[in-house]
């Protein structure tokens, strides 16, 4: 079924899938004082790399990747292509999952067995993933806006509370800092918009993927260095590191004369959209990719028994609430530098020299 | 709390395979196997039981810097 998506629905769905789970950790701790700096270098350095997922996509012949990706690559690599980036996918729909769980539980449930929360995450996505992309793409259209809008609110409502002295010394400790906070923000989440390239099957323009990844993914980024500055202005670089979920934490300040109080549940449910786009979108890549390496042109028919799969793999993938604040705010790893860089970058290579040797030929075997 | 795990299963998997417009035998055997496998974790996880996840390059590469390193 050949599904095109807007590029304005396309944007929102690229928006919520990088807030995700994102928006409540602190991340770029490690930068302390300079976390702002450090998003504005992950957002330049992230910037090359979203253009290049574009361009992909863009050179890649077919309506969806695995189509590009067998004609450009041949059969078997195009298999170890989509096989890890299937693994890639199951594996954070885990991760996201988990941070479902451990997040209800810290701020409120604290009693309720990990797999419920889940259990009822997966069932939701499940029906998501298999409505598909262009419906997701629709509804984060419309829900971006109640982001936006609960984003803003709660903006407005913490102005009393910044505190810029809080953004100094700038560059105290020096550069080397940012640097590990902005590679750590690149790692989680933005350069996760690789995913993206497997979700979207159709788009209405030949431009539209530059205009869908870039434009959402300076959004985002955008949104994401809003948050954290307010984050860092408002509760300061020990509290920001200190603490598992420090939006939380800044956003249950807010305090309108003892009257307008206990509004930490909007950075619940901003994080429970987002969560719920991401886990989707992980669904519908790893089950495109799994559909793509057995041969079949459909994959809704997969999506239950993986997701089915998330519950048990939500449980195992961390151990505890500590392990999984460690693993969000890791530096980059291998495993994802390959993901994210390394095989992006050679399919990259590959389909450009053959776009300049085979030139029109290429680009007419797709659409 | 085995059994009603494999019950659940079995009627998701019953009620989702009588939706289908068409049933092509290949696909209902990837999907039986894929089920059978999901629940085999679900049990795992019901009775307690903790398997790592791993993920299939990052294992390559802690082997390569083991090999790297050398050493028992």
């Amino acid at each position: 079924m050949n599904e095109v998506t807007a590029d304005r629905h396309g944007i929102a769905l690229v928006v919520l899938y990088l807030l995700g789970s994102t928006v409540i950790f602190g991340l770029g701790g490690r930068a302390g004082t300079d976390v702002w700096l450090a998003f504005l270098v992950a957002i330049a350095v992230g910037f090359p790399f979203a253009l290049m997922y574009a361009r992909i996509r863009v050179l890649l012949p077919g309506e969806g990747l695995w189509e590009g990706l067998k004609s450009l690559l041949g059969i078997w690599p195009a298999r170890f292509v989509a096989f890890n980036y299937g693994f890639f996918a199951w594996r954070l729909s885990f991760l996201v999952a988990r941070d479902f769980s451990e997040f209800i539980r810290t701020v409120s449930l604290d009693n309720t067995p990990q797999v419920v929360p889940v259990l009822f995450s997966v069932a939701v996505c499940l029906w998501a993933a298999k409505a598909g992309i262009e419906v997701l793409a629709r509804w984060s259209s419309i829900f971006i806006k109640v982001v936006l809008v609960l984003m803003f609110i709660a903006l407005i409502l913490l102005a009393k509370d910044i505190n810029f002295d809080n953004f100094r010394p700038v560059l105290y400790h020096g550069f080397i800092p940012v640097v590990l906070g902005a590679l750590e923000i690149l790692e989680f989440p933005l350069l996760e918009t690789v995913l993206l390239l497997w979700a979207f099957s159709g788009f209405r323009t030949k431009k539209s993927p530059y205009r869908i990844i870039l434009f959402g993914f300076l959004i985002a980024g955008a949104i994401l260095f809003i948050v954290t500055g307010v984050t860092l202005a408002v509760i300061g670089p020990d509290t920001y590191r200190g603490t598992y979920f420090p939006v939380y934490v800044a956003v249950s300040r807010i305090n309108i004369a003892q009257f307008l109080t206990r509004l930490e549940a909007t950075v619940a449910m901003v994080f429970l959209i987002g969560g719920f786009v991401k886990v989707t979108v992980c669904l519908i890549v790893a089950s495109k990719a799994l559909s793509a390496l057995l041969g079949f042109s459909d994959y809704r028919f997969l999506v239950t028994p993986l997701a089915l799969s998330i519950m048990p793999g939500a449980q195992w993938i961390h151990k505890g609430v500590i392990e999984m604040n460690r693993r969000a705010t890791a530096l980059w790893q291998p495993y994802e530098v390959i993901i994210q860089v390394i095989i992006p970058t050679v399919v990259w290579i590959i389909a450009e020299v053959k776009m300049r040797k085979k030139g029109p030929v290429f680009r007419r075997s797709g659409k | 709390m085995v059994i009603l795990i494999a019950l659940v299963y079995v009627i998701v998997g019953v009620v989702e395979v009588l939706l289908w417009e068409k049933r092509d035998g290949n696909k209902l055997a990837v999907y039986v196997v894929l089920m059978i496998m999901s629940l085999v974790f679900a049990e795992l996880m019901g009775t307690g039981v903790h398997i790592p996840v791993i993920s299939p390059i990052g294992e390559v590469i802690s082997l390569v810097k083991k090999l790297i390193q050398g050493g028992s």
